[in-house]
């Protein structure tokens, strides 16, 4: 037996790379000798699953008759890598590959262990009767899942990776047929000049391809649900997904698609139609009625018929300040309260409600510290602004009801008007990638060709 | 590394919004419980100065808690001045809260000033723009004050009785004139038609309030008033209430007819470019509500002639009764002056005419049935 | 045609019930407004047909464009001056008179300036917004506020108080000629085409402009002008119609919803109006702004790369509408409407002209 067949010499690229790598525990160098025949295993031993890598790189080595088919099982292997370059190693063996020296090749053999691939149930946009399981945080689960439900040839994944440190994988998907090449090319853009140090959620990333500072209304929507997805496709919108989120992104939204469930798709016509009507009912009523309140108590309580102003004007009997201040105190709590129910644990968050919702809005009115109207709008307030079915329109809304107030109080009623029609005007000159935010969607889209976009 | 957006920035903005929201808020800004509703103006002649008027403005005040309030809560303010405005400008300083008029819903005058200056008062209500239009207009028999001043018992917290009557809010009689402000102005100004005002009374005790009688109103001449029975009449012409119910009687048959609806058409036969006689046509549909007697069905056709015998001699007694006090309440004249091109002397020749105009009415009843029994 | 262009047409026409249009109209009930509004709606339809026609030969382009590139200096930027005058004055003058009569009728204790100061500061956005957005704008402010507008007209048309003797009494006074003023003020329901002006540039597709389209826009003018003359003469009489100062404000309160939230009509009137003035009001004024920039290109003031011009002009726009809505008594508005008014036959007159002139001399 000779000295190297003892000792067989480890590949100095391998010593090299273990040399970069320390001091961590998890660099495991390991030579594979049966005989005669050598190969060498490089990895991290966090970052590969244990069994995959015994079962078929390990064993096989063992019962394989020489070195040479153990290269050609090797190198016909499905998770085989391309090795880029020598300076790429290291990042594809952080991500779970192993490197594998046999007879002065060397191969990367992805085995990566995912602790993350089970599917999560449906929980922020919940149906009755669409599917009940929503994405999970492992990208090729997810890129699973689509292709399982959306099997058209025409339907493209490109993977672009994250240039920052989390060196994430960017799955754009979209179908060649209907997808508009302008908007596809605005986006791949976009990603590809996105220059931030961490990116770890979908959320995060939705943030930075805005282009803007200062945002206040989503031009990407967020979703968990892979039938929202497929919805999405088919209508020529790109998803973006990304690694180690279970949510993920369309583009270009309009302002209307924040208002659609999916649960619409699953229900007869009348019915949908009037769940469709009541949302809106409920958009309006969460973004007008506080503003609504300041205007009719305290610059026109002439509008409403004599009977309700009377009404209104007694409960407001004994309150000590002014109509904004008592809108602004009680919203606040309830932003409060729908914030401590988001944060805390399940178990705890239905007290904080009943303790916030019940026994703190009677206090207060006993107390005359507001008025009973003032209680009923809140709440009919808090339940409408959960009725938008997508979150961070629900968000946004919210946000514009101060602005909204904010005018209400400073010109009165013609304010409160005025304020609405400027929300109007701010969501049409958005944009979402290109295309108009807000407009009237009619039947046929044909009509519109007329109008040239600038 | 890029900030997703500064804190202090944020903190800033909101620092500015709510101190922006209590500074600016304020010019005009006045909360409803700082406000107090006059529901109801009264306006009587004055009892001190002549020429002056006295006025009576009924408030509502609000009631903390309606389920448990036991009745109505009102204040009353009266003043006297020279002119309405002074008036209400003084019993603004009677009250600590701002005087809401957007909320007036009745004007209740004394008929003794119906005759002179009613511009004078009129071009208050409309050129003050807060109040309504549509604010009822009453004429009050003795004084405004004391009408406004009834509380009956079945009244509740937050309504006013007297506002009820009018407009088929509440009850709804074929007796109740209801005239809007508007209404009254437009009739009162116009050539070719005069305005009628519905009659309000208290009982003795000033409990209850009494509305069936109607005051047809012109300018410079007594208002005329037009009984219970009159003002039925009135109603059922111009605005075919329902409700109208009518005795007739042939022989020993006397039975009472319920209409249900009643249409009308009249119009001014001309001849030679001159008024010579106002045709009326009225088509009333009803069921008969009340009989002394075992009614036929297959008689109903009879009947229909019976009554509309009655029901014609009756419209012609209001219509001759009205024509000889030289008024037009129905708006005869405003129908003459569209048959025509616009000519100066229109009117004048309109107003010569009329006294003796004859009135050719047909009466046309249909009775549906004879009710529950035969 | 586009939709949008109607919008354009419609959305004066229906503005015109809370400019000074019927005041103007009602003061001259007994002396020739019913001959003027039926020669307005023959002329003004037929200048909708030649401005639409006119325009079809520069699709995509608008006229400051068309005028810079084919007109002598001279020529072009006094036409465009004027223009722009036109522009503002409309917009400035929808403004003055809503604002007057919403202090009038919907809050007397607010101060005039900070109403006018609520409308200049959500305007000024508005107007420097993308012309795309516009369209779209109007689209919606239509969508949600003319079924609101039918609303009230059923119940206006609909009101047994309405009294149909009147009207007819008003129309026996059509033995008379025509008067200029009145001519004008209908004239302004068919100013709204004009805005093509500026908007001409969206639109790269011809328009249809047949016998059909006429008849729509002419029979519209006609239900509207209809409206605006003789609702409030059926609720207010004849002989005293032309003390109203908002003739259809008044009109407004007239109505009432028996089981309405709201019981009285103004209210729902006047806020449903308050999204039509506004919107009258940007294309206005947008198209004003254009104009105005296209005369004066500040091209070296800039900030941070953005012209500052566009800017600088919309402060001024509010400066001075906030001056004039302050200084300016009923009386003067009345007037200044009534000088405005009159000048739209010459407003009309000049744009065809240049139109006609742009398009010879683009043809050698």
């Amino acid at each position: 037996m000779t000295n190297s067949k003892e000792n067989p010499t480890t590949p100095k690229l391998m010593v090299d790379l273990k040399e970069q790598m320390n001091p961590s525990f998890d660099v495991m160098l390991i030579p594979l000798q049966l005989e005669d025949e050598v190969a060498f295993l490089l990895y991290l031993k966090t970052a590969v699953d244990g069994d995959k890598l015994q079962s078929i790189i390990i064993k096989p080595f063992f019962e394989m008759k020489s070195a040479q088919h153990y290269g050609a099982y090797i190198q016909s292997s499905p998770d085989l890598l391309a090795i880029k370059s020598e300076d790429n190693i290291p990042l594809e063996l952080t991500k779970g590959s192993v490197l594998i020296a046999v007879q002065q090749n060397f191969f990367l053999i992805d085995v990566k262990k995912v602790n993350t691939s089970t599917v999560q149930q449906t929980l922020m946009e919940p149906t009755v009767y669409g599917p009940q399981q929503a994405l999970s945080e492992d990208i090729l689960t997810n890129l699973n899942i689509i292709r399982h439900r959306y099997k058209e040839p025409t339907l493209k994944i490109e993977i672009l990776e994250l240039k920052d440190k989390t060196h994430n994988d960017i799955a754009i998907i979209y179908d060649e047929q209907t997808v508009k090449p302008a908007i596809l090319k605005t986006i791949q853009k976009r990603i590809k000049e996105l220059d931030t140090t961490l990116i770890q959620s979908a959320g995060e990333l939705q943030l930075y391809l805005n282009g803007k500072r200062f945002t206040l209304f989503p031009t990407l929507m967020l979703t968990e649900r892979p039938d929202r997805i497929c919805y999405n496709l088919d209508a020529g919108k790109v998803i973006l997904m990304i690694d180690g989120s279970p949510h993920a992104l369309i583009a270009p939204v309009v302002f209307f698609d924040f208002m659609v469930s999916m649960e619409d798709n699953y229900h007869l016509f009348w019915v949908t139609s009037f769940t469709l009507v009541l949302r809106y009912f409920g958009l309006i009523t969460c973004l007008t009625l506080p503003a609504l309140y300041v205007a009719i108590t305290s610059y026109n309580p002439d509008i409403f018929r004599t009977e309700l102003a009377l009404t209104v004007a007694g409960s407001r009997i004994g309150v000590p300040y002014p109509s904004f201040i008592e809108v602004l105190f009680m919203l606040v709590f309830m932003e409060l309260l729908t914030e401590a129910s988001i944060r805390l644990p399940k178990a705890i968050s239905a007290t904080a409600t009943t303790v916030g919702g019940l026994i703190l809005g009677t206090a207060a009115t006993e107390a005359a510290l507001t008025s009973n109207i003032m209680i009923i709008i809140v709440s009919a307030v808090a339940i409408s602004s959960f009725v938008i079915p997508i979150n961070e329109m629900s968000f946004s809304i919210r946000f514009c009801r101060y602005i909204l107030l904010a005018f209400t109080t400073f010109f009165g009623t013609v304010g409160f008007i005025l304020g609405f029609l400027g929300i109007l005007m701010f969501l049409i000159n958005k944009e979402s990638f290109g295309e108009p935010y807000l407009k009237m969607y009619w039947k046929s889209r044909r009509s519109e060709k007329g109008v040239k976009s600038e | 590394m890029k900030h997703r957006f500064k804190n202090y920035k944020v903190i800033v903005v909101a620092a500015m919004y709510f101190s922006c929201v209590f500074v600016l808020a304020g010019c005009g800004f006045k909360d409803i419980d700082k406000r107090v509703f006059v529901t109801g103006i009264g306006i009587d002649p004055a009892e001190k100065e002549e020429g002056g008027y006295k006025v009576t403005l009924k408030l509502s005040l609000p009631v903390a808690s309606i389920k448990s309030s036991t009745g109505p809560n009102y204040e009353y303010l009266v003043y006297e001045g020279e002119t309405l405005a002074e008036a209400i400008r003084i019993l603004e300083t009677h009250t600590d809260k701002i005087l809401e008029f957007g909320h007036t819903k009745i004007i209740v005058i004394n008929e003794e000033l119906l005759q002179e200056n009613m511009k004078d008062f009129m071009d208050y209500f409309v050129r003050r723009s807060d109040i309504q239009l549509i604010a009822w207009v009453a004429a009050a028999k003795t004084s405004a004050e004391s009408i406004l001043r009834v509380e009956p018992s079945a009244e509740s917290a937050v309504s006013s009785t007297l506002v009820n009557f009018f407009g088929s809010n509440g009850t709804e009689s074929p007796f109740i004139t209801s005239t809007f402000l508007y209404e009254f102005r437009r009739d009162m100004l116009s050539d070719g038609v005069d305005a009628v005002l519905p009659l309000v009374e208290a009982t003795e005790d000033k409990k209850e309030l009494i509305v069936n009688k109607s005051l047809v109103v012109k300018e410079k001449s007594k208002p005329f008033e037009l009984t219970a029975e009159q003002s039925k009449y009135y109603n059922t012409l111009l605005n075919g209430m329902s409700g109208f119910s009518y005795k007739a009687e042939k022989e020993d048959l006397t039975f009472v007819i319920n209409m249900e609806k009643t249409t009308v058409h009249y119009k001014v036969i001309m001849d030679d470019g001159k008024p010579t006689s106002i045709k009326m046509n009225v088509k009333m549909i009803g069921v008969i509500g009340q009989s002394n007697k075992n009614l036929a069905l297959n008689n109903l056709k009879e009947y229909d002639k019976i009554a509309a015998e009655a029901v014609k001699k009756k419209i012609t007694d209001f219509l001759t009764t009205v024509q000889e006090k030289n008024l037009d309440p129905i708006g005869f004249g405003l129908r003459y002056r569209t048959m025509m091109l616009y000519d100066k002397n229109t009117i004048s020749e309109w107003q010569k005419a009329y006294p003796d105009l004859p009135f050719d009415v047909s009466v046309d009843v249909a009775l549906k049935g004879t009710g529950a029994i035969e | 045609m586009s939709r949008f262009l109607y919008y354009f047409i419609f959305l004066t026409m229906v503005s015109n019930i809370i400019a000074s249009v019927p005041k103007i109209l009602l003061f001259e009930s007994k002396t020739g407004a019913i001959p003027s509004m039926i020669a307005a709606v023959i002329i003004g339809t037929i200048f909708i047909y030649i401005l639409v026609k006119l325009f079809n030969s520069f699709p995509g382009k608008n006229l400051p464009e068309m005028l810079k590139a084919h007109t002598p200096k001279w020529f072009a930027y006094p036409v465009l001056f004027y223009l722009f005058l036109c522009w503002f004055c409309a917009g400035l003058i929808t403004l003055i008179t809503y604002v007057f009569l919403f202090i009038t009728f919907f809050s007397p204790e607010t101060s005039i300036v900070i109403t006018t100061f609520a409308f200049v500061l959500v305007i000024s956005f508005g107007i420097l917004m993308k012309s795309r957005s516009m369209l779209y704008m109007a689209e919606i402010v239509i969508v949600l506020f003319v079924p609101i507008i039918f609303f009230l007209l059923i119940k206006f048309y609909a009101n047994p108080k309405l009294d149909w003797d009147f009207i007819k009494i008003s129309m026996m006074h059509i033995n008379h000629v025509p008067s200029y003023w009145a001519f004008g003020a209908s004239l302004y329901l068919f100013v709204g085409i004009a805005d093509l002006v500026i908007f001409n540039k969206l639109f790269t597709k011809k328009h249809k402009m047949g016998w059909k389209q006429v008849l729509i826009i002419g029979l519209t003018g006609t239900a509207v002008l209809f409206t605006t003359f003789f609702v409030p003469i059926g609720y207010n009489g004849v002989e005293q119609i032309a003390d109203l100062t908002f003739p259809w404000v008044s009109t407004s309160d007239s109505i009432r919803m028996k089981y309405g939230l709201i019981e009285r009509v103004i209210f729902i009137f006047i806020l449903a109006f308050l999204g039509i003035a506004f919107v009258s009001l940007l294309l206005h004024w947008h198209v004003a702004l254009k104009i105005l920039e296209s005369i004066f290109e500040f091209k070296r003031l800039k900030w941070k790369g953005k012209l500052l011009a566009p800017y600088i002009f919309v402060i001024l726009f509010g400066i001075i509408s906030l001056v004039l809505t302050r200084k300016l008594t009923q009386y003067q508005l009345f007037s200044l409407s009534n000088y405005f008014y009159g000048s739209l036959p010459i407003f009309f007159t000049v744009l065809i002209i240049s139109l006609v002139v742009v398009k010879r001399r683009a043809k050698l």
